[in-house]
């Protein structure tokens, strides 16, 4: 049987996503997604920006759903619905989850709403490992460490759905 | 260590501290100097400069004194920077004495009188021949040789000659004591000396030579004409019939006989010497030592009729009409105006007469049978013209022709002979004073046209039309069109490329004693600087007409006002001290070193006192830059408390902080650029903590990527900022780079300016010549000459006034918070043109 792969082999390099330090705002990132995903007509998927703070350690990873989630109306918490409703049997009103308060919340930093990086792989790691973390934790990317000291990269959903389907497939 | 060494040692480091001090302050002064006195240069040369224009009357005294203050003033430029230095640029003073030893050849350079023959036949001279024989013959000679004109024959007693008599009785040294002695405000003293000198000559005695050798001559004149003749004795002092005409103020003997020829000379040459000729030579600032008067002696033409004719109507130019003044006998009475002459107009353009006036004339002078001349009446029933139809047309020929060889209107004296022979005596520029009277005519504001500008100071004067060249950057110069107004928001010397062919040049900011204006007035390009809105308020395209004279910019074209722009006669440009000038401004005006990121941009390459003082001034401010890393003046600052995230430290040398702090903080600050980009810093938004739940993980990643262990250690360090009043110079250290801004804000323009240097960051390379690109877009926008090389920004910010460059510090301040570690947002370069973008929308506005 061929070696396994490790976390290594399908390591992606840092600087293949858009970075931004921690006390941007969300509107900053806003303009930094639009102008990185979509006007740059370069679709990196996933499409995450990596949190550092200044001396260029990894904070956490940003998506556009963390901002919509970070901008909707108390964060859609569990009553949001029930709060919405004025009556049983009768549909929301949609347009109360993003309003006037999604503007004022534009201004605060991005380390509010981004997803902390608490969860990392060592570049030998196998990969069912990264799997397990990405799975579990519903990651965008896991960050890859050395020594558990030194950020080398990511590595995201796709390459190891690759390896693991390959793998099952064959089996 | 004991109590008492505790105190000793407390003393040594304050004593450190303040040798240190002293030390800073010195090289600060050294830069101050500098400054000071580079702006005063720039002044005195854009006055010589205005001298040039030809507009204004100086004279040697003012030249000298003037050329004397900017040879010291270049001096002390050289000086203080070597001082700054520890002589760095040594070879400046070798450059500079080069200069300045060209110059003194070109005032020192007296009038040289040629070792001649004692006298020269009307046939060896010409107008070039001025210093051997005066202006006066020379120009007749040139009429008699080059045009083939008729004159009387005759010969020179040559400026050798004058020499060569005043020698032999000594009298060169003595009379030049009194003439320098004189008080020319004190008219009695003035005549007392004159007189003194006048029978000085008159009393001394003309070498035996020199008698024989003038006898020789005229015996000679005699065999050629074929006949014994009497001759008139005609002054010709070198600066007579230029420009100082001295028109009438030495003495001219008419029928004069062998014998008297030596007395009559004695006579001319001591008119030299008579009053009004030495006032006039006093107050033009010619030196004694070019009082010089040779002699024209001239066979005599028994004149039936004489007078005088201008090429050119003085009072009418524009009319094209010659003007012939004549009486009847010799034409003396006609320069003496004591008769009214027949007056003859005639066309130029078709040499036909227009009008012929009969004058009065009541007396005529005729040569005396033996000798001199006598006046004798007519009756006033002599209805007759004193010429007749075809010799008005022959004296008009004549004149025309000899305007044409001349270049410029004449003012000719003639006489006709008993047999009706044309001769023409002498002629000299005719002197139109248009000059003055033109500068008043120029409207200061024509009716009927729409004003677009009405502000703004001249930086060369005139009038130009063309379509206007909004210039947004310098590198649109390359596609400039022939004959548009340039109009750019500030001054700068790389516009000279164009100056040939724009009409005219209009900034929204600049100095008169600049660089950029000195260069407008070598290539006469009329310019008005500090219009505050000429690039916003003038359309690209716009045809406009610019009045430099009165700083009015005008919608469409004005003929009225580029027809009377046309007409300008340079008279006193021909004069000998304006041609003094021409020769020593070429040594101090113009600049060649134009563009300091040139490879040609060193000492070796300077040619004039001015790229001396450009160079100097480009360097100082380079020096200033890097200056303070070389003493350790870290130690003796104190922190700087604003609430902002750098931790910075300060030491003032002048001014620049309240006294006896232990810290500072923004209210404690007096020096103004510091105060302004502190405004700017201040006015942003700073990161603050990240938030504590990341800070865990934070512990166990240490730092990534492309960042070496150096650079990591210099993120502890401070920042550093050195201060004077006026003065700043602010080392940056923000996140993992390094910035500096250092300027100079002070009353004169001249003086101000702001460098700003960047380098660094953490990202990858490509990421941190994003932010290179991003702020170097920024700065250019703000008017910044900007170099950039890999991810090294070096850019500069000069000569603007001190509010506007308070502005571009508080911007630099904001831009300094927006861009820290920016490289890491910088993904690709739509994020980075979003950033630049934002940055100008929301901070540029009002610049």
């Amino acid at each position: 049987m061929a070696e396994k792969k490790v976390v290594r082999d399908i390591m992606l390099e840092l600087f293949e996503y858009p970075h931004i330090p921690y006390w941007f705002s969300i509107e900053q990132v806003i303009k930094v997604m639009k102008a990185s995903f979509l006007q740059a007509q370069k679709n990196t998927d996933p499409l995450v920006v990596l949190v550092f703070d200044e001396k260029y350690n990894l904070l956490g990873t940003v998506t556009p759903k963390d901002v919509l989630k970070g901008l909707s109306y108390s964060n859609l918490n569990s009553s949001v619905l029930s709060q919405f409703q004025i009556e049983e049997n009768t549909e929301p009103d949609w347009n109360r989850i993003f309003s006037e308060e999604s503007k004022n919340l534009t201004q605060k930093p991005v380390s509010e709403i981004m997803v902390p990086a608490r969860h990392f792989v060592d570049p030998l790691d196998p990969i069912t490992k990264a799997a397990y973390f990405m799975l579990n934790f519903d990651l965008p990317v896991l960050p890859v460490i050395e020594e558990k000291k030194k950020l080398l990269g990511v590595v995201r959903l796709f390459e190891i759905f690759d390896i693991i389907s390959d793998e099952i497939i064959k089996k | 260590m004991g109590f008492f060494d505790f105190f000793k040692s407390k003393d040594k480091k304050h004593d450190r501290k303040e040798e240190l001090k002293n030390l800073l302050r010195e090289k600060y002064t050294y830069f101050e100097n500098l400054l000071n006195t580079n702006n005063n240069v720039l002044s005195i040369m854009a006055d010589l400069e205005e001298k040039f224009s030809g507009e204004y009357l100086f004279d040697i005294h003012y030249l000298n004194t003037t050329i004397n203050n900017v040879s010291e003033g270049v001096l002390k430029v050289i000086q203080n920077l070597n001082a700054l230095t520890d002589n760095k640029y040594s070879e400046l003073e070798k450059i500079y004495n080069e200069i300045k030893e060209k110059i003194e050849k070109q005032l020192s350079s007296k009038i040289e009188i040629p070792t001649t023959e004692i006298t020269l036949p009307l046939e060896a001279l010409s107008k070039e021949t001025v210093n051997i024989a005066g202006g006066k013959t020379s120009n007749l000679a040139e009429l008699k040789n080059i045009l083939g004109l008729p004159t009387p024959e005759g010969f020179a007693i040559t400026s050798y000659s004058f020499i060569k008599f005043l020698s032999h009785n000594n009298l060169i040294d003595r009379i030049s004591t009194i003439v320098q002695d004189i008080n020319i405000s004190n008219i009695e003293e003035l005549e007392t000396s004159s007189k003194k000198i006048q029978d000085m000559i008159i009393n001394s005695e003309v070498p035996e030579e020199m008698v024989k050798k003038i006898q020789s001559a005229y015996d000679d004149l005699c065999k050629k004409i074929q006949k014994n003749c009497n001759v008139s004795v005609r002054s010709s002092a070198i600066h007579e019939d230029s420009h100082f005409s001295f028109a009438g103020q030495y003495s001219s003997f008419l029928n004069v006989t062998r014998d008297s020829i030596i007395q009559k000379y004695k006579e001319v040459v001591a008119s030299l010497f008579n009053p009004s000729a030495i006032f006039y030579y006093k107050t033009k600032g010619f030196s004694e030592k070019e009082m010089v008067m040779s002699a024209g002696v001239l066979t005599m033409v028994n004149a039936r009729a004489g007078g005088v004719m201008y090429s050119q109507d003085p009072n009418d130019p524009e009319s094209k009409n010659i003007i012939i003044n004549s009486v009847k006998g010799l034409g003396k009475l006609v320069v003496d105006g004591t008769v009214k002459p027949d007056v003859f107009i005639v066309d130029k353009n078709n040499l036909s007469i227009i009008e012929k006036r009969k004058g009065q004339q009541s007396k005529m002078l005729i040569c005396s049978s033996r000798e001199g001349i006598e006046e004798i009446t007519i009756g006033n029933e002599d209805m007759e013209l004193s010429l007749s139809e075809e010799q008005i047309i022959k004296l008009a020929t004549m004149a025309t022709k000899i305007e044409q060889h001349f270049g410029r209107p004449q003012d000719i004296e003639w006489a006709i002979d008993e047999e009706n022979n044309i001769y023409i005596l002498q002629t000299r520029p005719l002197r139109i004073k248009e000059k003055k009277i033109a500068k008043v005519l120029l409207p200061t504001r024509i009716k009927g046209y729409n004003i677009l500008i009405d502000k703004g100071v001249t930086a060369c004067k005139g009038v130009g039309y063309g379509k206007a060249f909004i210039l947004k950057n310098e590198d649109e110069l390359e596609q400039f069109p022939e004959g548009y107004v340039l109009v750019a928001k500030h001054t700068n010397p790389k516009y000279v490329v164009i100056m040939n062919k724009a009409s005219a040049i209009v900034t929204d900011i600049g100095s008169q004693t600049g660089h950029m204006a000195s260069l407008s007035r070598e290539y006469n390009v009329p310019t008005i600087l500090n219009t505050e809105s000429a690039t916003k308020t003038l359309k690209h395209g716009q045809e406009i007409t610019v009045d430099a004279t009165n700083c009015v910019i005008y919608e469409g074209k004005v003929e009225e006002l580029l027809k009377i722009a046309k007409k300008s006669e340079d008279l006193f440009k021909e004069t000998t001290i304006y041609k003094t000038l021409e020769k020593v401004i070429k040594l101090i005006v113009p600049l060649y070193l134009v563009d300091p990121k040139s490879e040609n941009f060193k000492p070796e390459n300077c040619k004039t006192f001015h790229d001396i003082t450009r160079f100097c001034h480009e360097m100082v401010m380079q020096e200033m830059f890097t200056m303070w890393n070389k003493y350790d003046s870290e130690i003796h600052a104190i922190n700087l408390v604003a609430g902002i995230p750098i931790g910075a430290l300060i030491l003032d040398i002048g001014g620049g902080l309240k006294e006896g702090l232990k810290r500072a903080t923004p209210d404690d600050i007096l020096s103004i650029p510091l105060q302004a980009v502190l405004r700017g810093m201040t006015s942003m938004k700073w990161p603050e903590p990240p938030p504590v739940d990341a800070k865990g993980f934070v512990e166990m990643i240490a730092h990534s990527v492309s960042i070496p262990e150096e650079e990591l250690m210099d993120i502890g360090k401070k920042s550093f900022c050195i201060v004077t009043k006026n003065y700043m110079n602010f080392s940056i250290r923000l996140g993992y780079h390094f910035s500096m801004i250092e300027a100079y804000a002070g009353e004169n323009l001249n003086d101000n300016y702001i460098k700003f240097f960047f380098k660094g960051g953490g990202a990858a390379i490509d990421r941190r010549l994003r932010r290179v690109r991003l702020i170097s877009e920024i700065l250019k926008k703000m008017g910044f000459r900007v170099s950039t090389k890999e991810d090294v920004i070096d850019a500069i910010l000069t000569k603007y006034d001190m509010s506007t460059i308070e502005k571009n510090l508080e911007i630099l301040g904001k831009l300094t918070a927006y861009t820290k570690q920016l490289d890491m947002a910088l993904f690709n370069d739509a994020v980075t043109q979003m950033y630049t973008d934002d940055f100008i929308n929301q901070h540029l506005k009002e610049i």
